[in-house]
């Protein structure tokens, strides 16, 4: 079974999200409630770091357009951190880099808040 | 036919031998010599009386029905009758009698005449009797019953014949000859008594009948027990003693049983209400069951249930409220008796303080003597008047909290121990229904997205191109893999106006099912209506997106790549929305280049994003190259190690194979892609376009 979890750490006004192991359209929404719940806490900054993310489908990304819309109207963000060379290139292929803020470290995405 | 001929018979042989018998009274031939012989045939003639009218009345429709109300109609219209009829006749025939000796005598002849016909009369009237209560004690027949029945009959009847030859009367006196028939009529005494005692049709009446039943009881009690010394006594004995004995007999029957009927009804008077309700009980839940097991729509099943416990516990109000799993709140149903503005009240929460009690404890509600403080801050402004009310929680199986049931009833200390039993009962009984209707729900619902990805496959295949277009100078083919669920792969081929030109659009619609059927129509209709005219493939796309992005769920996105082949200046011009990298074999080096101009995926971007990261390609396409289009089906076809096929393998097929035909390349790619996933199945519909210039 490819199991998928995510953890969340609060870090001032930002929020970080941690998803770990398979992110493919039957996890997909384990990582959607995770996100619904910031937003439906008014927490709109959000960081994703994917440092423990093993593999991410195409259908695992559509998560990230349903809420950046409500985000950035409430002055937020979603940006990425630490995308290993195969997420990536997912993230690249759909031309996510020209839509969202990619980065190397948490600490740059944090730091851009 | 035969039926009703002997019924004629034997009203002819009745009338018949009364005659006779009229005839013996009238000569006074019964009482002459030779050893009283006359006498003896003129009681044998009597008995075989009885008997016909037995016989006749019997095969009557008359007295073949079970029906309580009806024997009991049927017994009280005989005994009225018997009063008018004997009445009647004393007026008209003034009888009179001597009654010094036994029997009575007489030689008037209108006292004959009299005998006669009230003989006559008191035997229709006594069979009449004896074939009604039959009826009631057969109501519910146990082990003995027949034995006894017709025990005391054959006894009755021997003790007329036995009174007739000895000529004792029947005075329980046990000297001299009378040992022999007093002893038969003991027996059958005993006999009737033990009939006597079956009354269960009694146990079944409602308490109102009952109670009528009794005041009646008492009038046929006052009726029965002067109607023999009123009607019978003397003039039967003077007719014929074995009629008499007869009459006599089925009177102490007819008697026995009023009277024990009438005691069973006032015994049974006090526990009438609880009987009554402990079968209201019995018969509601089996009507429950019953409407469960057809009935699957719950607000049907709720409004039944209500309106049984108003009826069955006598509550004047009754309501339901099921706990809505999506928004974990309760909900309002089948209210009964409750005023509109009182149901609102409700469903603003009136009683969630009570509620939320009990779904902790998870066990019913007593409130009894609801004082005026719990009045007022439960029923604040309730227009319905709630003096005691009970709260039974809806437990499913799995012991999970499915909903609260209410019943209150306006006066005090309105609910006993049974009524909380039995609506504890309704309660299971609702919890089954909803668990019922639930399951098949849930198989309805699985077997309608079954049916639902069926024609959204059938609609997805016959979007798709059915033949191939002629190509000159270059190799075309394709191929379609469906994965078990429906994927969103879409390939087309459109002919431009520029005959040298042709358009190639692959792409890939997000999610799956229904909705990505109906956006691949969707795309295939934009793409269809401008990629024709001499439109870039960036433009196409674009105006793709532009088109697709307000009607596009916000999660879903369509990946896409268009390509514009000319085979008169072997070309490539193409451009790609986050669709997979074109891949190109070099026949010229043997190497691989993967064509990724940039540009994001359509519904990604609603504009200008969009038009700005999409980039075109121009290719210039050799002899012997070969071009593939695919879809992630391919590239992400997974095996059981979870590894991807990737674009690597793909490859490294084409440089093994890039100097085959295109069949036999794609052939050979899938075959690959079989032999890497093994047993780990396609998870996505997999799409290749492989395109190799030949001339």
């Amino acid at each position: 079974m490819k199991g998928f979890q995510v953890k969340r750490l609060d870090k001032n006004d930002v929020s970080v999200l941690y998803p770990a192991g398979f992110l493919d359209a039957h996890t997909v929404p384990q990582f959607e409630s995770a996100l619904s719940e910031l937003v439906e806490n008014g927490r709109y900054k959000i960081v994703v770091n994917f440092k423990d993310l093993d593999y991410i489908s195409s259908a695992g990304l559509g998560v990230f357009m349903g809420f950046i819309e409500e985000v950035r109207n409430n002055g937020g963000d979603i940006k990425l951190c630490n995308l290993s060379d195969r997420v990536y290139k997912v993230f690249d292929l759909l031309g996510f880099p020209a839509l969202f803020e990619i980065y190397n470290q948490e600490a740059e995405a944090l730091e851009k808040f | 036919m035969t039926k009703k001929l002997t019924r004629h018979f034997l009203l002819i042989a009745i009338l018949g031998v009364m005659s006779v018998s009229f005839l013996f009274d009238w000569g006074g031939l019964k009482n002459l010599g030779l050893f009283n012989l006359l006498g003896y045939v003129h009681e044998g003639l009597s008995v075989l009386v009885i008997w016909l009218v037995y016989l006749y009345l019997k095969s009557l429709h008359l007295f073949n029905n079970k029906n309580v109300q009806y024997n009991l109609k049927l017994i009280v219209i005989n005994l009225i009758s018997v009063y008018v009829l004997v009445f009647a006749l004393k007026l008209i025939f003034q009888p009179q009698f001597v009654t010094i000796g036994f029997p009575p005598q007489t030689n008037d002849l209108k006292t004959i005449i009299y005998s006669n016909l009230v003989s006559l009369i008191g035997l229709f009237s006594m069979v009449g009797f004896i074939l009604a209560l039959r009826n009631l004690i057969f109501y519910k027949p146990k082990k003995n019953t027949r034995i006894y029945f017709y025990s005391s009959l054959f006894f009755l009847i021997l003790t007329a014949i036995l009174t007739s030859v000895l000529k004792a009367p029947l005075d329980l006196s046990f000297s001299g000859n009378g040992i022999y028939n007093n002893g038969t009529f003991v027996l059958t005494l005993i006999f009737l008594f033990l009939l006597s005692l079956r009354n269960s049709w009694i146990t079944y009446l409602s308490r109102k009948e009952k109670l009528y039943y009794t005041f009646i009881a008492i009038l046929i009690l006052w009726g029965v027990s002067y109607i023999f010394d009123y009607a019978y006594e003397l003039p039967v004995a003077y007719h014929s003693l074995a009629q008499a004995v007869f009459i006599n007999g089925s009177w102490f029957f007819l008697f026995f049983y009023t009277l024990t009927s009438l005691i069973y009804l006032m015994l049974q008077l006090p526990t009438a209400r609880i009987f009554e309700r402990k079968m209201q009980e019995v018969s509601s839940l089996q009507n429950l069951t019953r409407a469960i097991s057809v009935e699957m729509d719950t607000n049907k099943l709720t409004n039944l249930i209500t309106n049984m416990i108003i009826n069955v516990t006598g509550s004047h109000v009754s309501w339901i409220e099921l706990l809505n799993p999506h928004e974990n709140r309760l909900q309002v149903l089948a209210t009964k008796n409750l005023l509109l503005q009182d149901v609102s009240k409700l469903k603003n929460g009136a009683l969630k303080q009570l509620s939320t009690q009990i779904l902790n404890d998870k066990k019913t509600l007593v409130l009894n003597e609801l004082t005026t403080a719990q009045k007022n801050e439960y029923f604040q402004g309730f227009r319905s008047k709630i003096n005691s009310l009970v709260i039974t929680p809806i437990i499913g199986a799995q012991n999970q909290f499915l909903g609260l049931l209410y019943a209150g009833k306006s006066s005090v200390l309105g609910f006993d121990p049974d009524d909380v039993n039995l609506l504890e009962a309704f309660a299971n009984q609702v919890a089954i229904a909803l668990e019922n209707a639930d399951l098949l729900q849930k198989s309805f619902e699985r077997e309608r997205l079954e049916k639902e990805l069926q024609i959204a496959r059938e609609v997805q295949m016959r979007l798709l191109p059915q033949t191939l277009p002629q190509l000159k100078a270059y190799q075309l083919t394709t191929e379609t893999i469906t994965a078990y669920e429906v994927g969103g792969d879409y390939f087309d081929f459109i002919p431009r106006t520029d005959a040298n030109q042709l358009g190639i659009v692959i792409g890939d619609v997000s999610g799956k099912g229904t909705s990505a059927a109906f956006y691949m129509a969707e795309v295939k209709g934009i793409i269809q209506s401008i990629a024709r005219q001499n439109h870039s493939p960036a433009e196409i796309l674009g105006y793709t997106n532009k088109v697709l992005a307000t009607s596009l769920e916000k999660k879903s996105f369509i990946t896409l790549t268009f390509a514009i082949l000319d085979s008169q200046r072997h070309q490539l011009k193409f451009a790609r929305a986050g669709h997979c990298p074109l891949v190109h074999f070099k026949a010229k080096n043997g190497q691989i280049i993967y064509h990724q101009p940039a540009g994001i995926a359509v519904g990604l971007d609603r504009g200008q994003i969009f038009k700005d990261s999409l980039q075109e390609h121009l290719i210039d396409i050799d002899l012997g190259d070969v071009l593939v289009f695919y879809t992630d089906g391919l590239s992400e076809a997974m095996n059981g190690k979870l590894d991807e096929y990737t674009e690597v393998r793909l490859a490294d097929i084409l440089k093994q194979f890039a100097d085959q035909p295109v069949e036999i390349i794609k052939k050979r790619l899938i075959e690959d892609v079989f032999k890497f996933v093994g047993d780990h199945h396609l998870h996505d519909d997999l799409t290749l376009i492989l395109l190799k210039r030949i001339e």
